[in-house]
């Protein structure tokens, strides 16, 4: 198994609060990796320093590295642009652009020059579509808004707009916890077919969605990683006693 | 229901099924050595159990963590519990058998009268067999009516078993009076034809347990 990305001494202050402390985590090529822990863990902050979206916080001071294919994404040379087009990101509540459900897909790939306007956009369109599993759905309205679809569906449009620009690596911040169970499920199914073309590093509130599609997860707790192991030794053999503890709702 | 959930849940599936069958062939092996006297097959039916104990840890640790990691709930739950509990009793089984063929392996080169212990003591494995058969079918059933039936069928053949053990216990203390020089080996017939009616008493635990499985209502010991 490849590490895609890995995380040496990270910290991170948000100016005087310390909120990681030297994170060390190898992240597993097509595989999902959960993070789970209670709010304030530091699970999103971890996950946003992985696309460096942390940048956009004034306060924020980060430490130590993250290597992407051997290359360290807080070097100077690194353009924090196509950064964040290798890492895509998905985050909480559905978020579609105010346009067409077609020019959501479309905009960030003739942005980054992936493809002109005219028929390799409308593949790539349908391609990226497909690859969400939602296609079927949008396909005789592909002019319709993208904000008028349902709430799933608008998570599964922004999975396609994420897949769109082909990254490597796709974060989600809690991507389902503002859909009903059903949607929840199309998600999870998705995760599951998404993992065998992209790295994927999901944050979750959900302990059980963690089992049910995690590969390996990752424990926080007060910004520090207790523990990361394979789902299964995390869920039913865990080594950390915080780890057992928050795990069966002992405290949170 | 995701993908991988439902993968896990009809391997673990097939491998109850696959160390349920295991004990039905070794039994069916060891049947066949006493029809035909062939009592090399009874080798064959002591390898048939090798590895069952190792392959229902692997099968119990499946279910752990499936458990752990999908939280089933309802027929999901009840099915998982159920196979849970399944693999003990195929364990058993198991154990049942081998205890049967290496008493009754040696007990074939003594002077007692096997004929006259086969008349019942044939009867008695076949059912025994049928009854593990019978209980291991209903993993495979889906349809509610078949799984009752198919429950019943096991009652039956279990019933048969002990009514048959009956007979054999009758006829044997008969044959030890005429015979008390021999008392220790038809001792040992006896003990080691109860080891199959013991079989189908784990047949009907484990149709009791689909039952519980596919219909619902409270788990209980059988």
């Amino acid at each position: 198994m490849n590490v895609k990305i890995k995380t040496t001494n990270l910290n991170l202050w948000y100016a005087q609060n310390h909120a990681l402390h030297d994170i060390n985590l190898g992240l597993y090529e097509n595989k999902i990796t959960a993070l789970i822990g209670a709010s304030g863990c530091g699970k999103s902050t971890f996950l946003r320093c992985l696309n460096r979206m942390n940048d956009l916080v004034s306060s924020a001071i980060i430490k130590g590295t993250v290597v992407i294919d051997d290359k360290n994404i807080y070097d100077k040379d690194i353009d924090v642009v196509s950064v964040r087009k290798r890492i895509g990101m998905v985050f909480q509540q559905p978020n579609p652009f105010p346009k067409s459900i077609y020019e959501n897909v479309s905009y960030a790939p003739i942005k980054h020059g992936i493809v002109k306007k005219g028929k390799a956009c409308d593949e790539l369109v349908e391609k990226s579509l497909i690859g969400a599993g939602i296609w079927e759905e949008v396909k005789d309205k592909l002019q319709a808004p993208g904000t008028s679809l349902s709430g799933g569906q608008q998570q599964r449009l922004c999975i396609a707009r994420t897949i769109a620009v082909q990254p490597d690596v796709i974060l989600m911040d809690e991507p389902t916890s503002a859909l009903d169970p059903i949607s929840t499920e199309k998600i999870e199914a998705l995760m599951l077919e998404l993992k065998k073309k992209y790295t994927i590093i999901t944050v979750t509130h959900n302990m059980q969605q963690a089992a049910r599609v995690a590969d390996y997860t990752a424990f926080f707790h007060l910004g520090k990683l207790i523990e990361y192991d394979e789902t299964e030794t995390i869920f039913v053999n865990p080594k950390e006693k915080k780890t057992e503890d928050y795990i069966t709702g002992r405290f949170g | 229901m995701l993908p991988v959930y439902k993968e896990k849940l009809e391997s673990i599936k097939n491998e109850v099924y696959t160390i349920g069958f295991q004990v039905a062939t070794a039994n069916e092996l060891a049947l066949q050595a006493i029809e035909t006297k062939n009592y090399k097959l009874f080798n064959d039916a002591k390898n048939e159990l090798i590895n069952l104990e190792k392959n229902s840890n692997k099968i119990d640790n499946m279910i752990v963590a499936t458990l752990a990691l999908h939280a089933p709930e309802a027929k999901d739950l009840r099915v998982l519990v159920s196979y849970l509990k399944i693999t003990n009793e195929i364990v058993r089984a198991s154990t049942n058998t081998k205890s049967f063929i290496k008493t009754f392996s040696k007990i074939v080169s003594c002077d007692i009268d096997l004929d006259k212990i086969n008349e019942y003591g044939i009867p008695l494995h076949k059912s025994a067999i049928l009854a593990i058969k019978t209980a291991l079918k209903i993993i495979q059933i889906e349809n509610e009516n078949e799984t009752e039936d198919y429950f019943h069928k096991v009652i039956v053949e279990e019933s048969k078993t002990d009514d048959l053990y009956s007979m054999i216990e009758k006829n044997i203390l008969k044959m030890i009076t005429k015979n008390k020089e021999l008392s220790k080996d038809y001792f040992d017939v006896l003990s080691s034809l109860r080891r199959l009616e013991k079989v189908a008493d784990r047949a009907a635990s484990i149709a009791n347990l689909l039952l519980f499985a596919h219909l619902g209502g409270e788990i209980h010991q059988a």
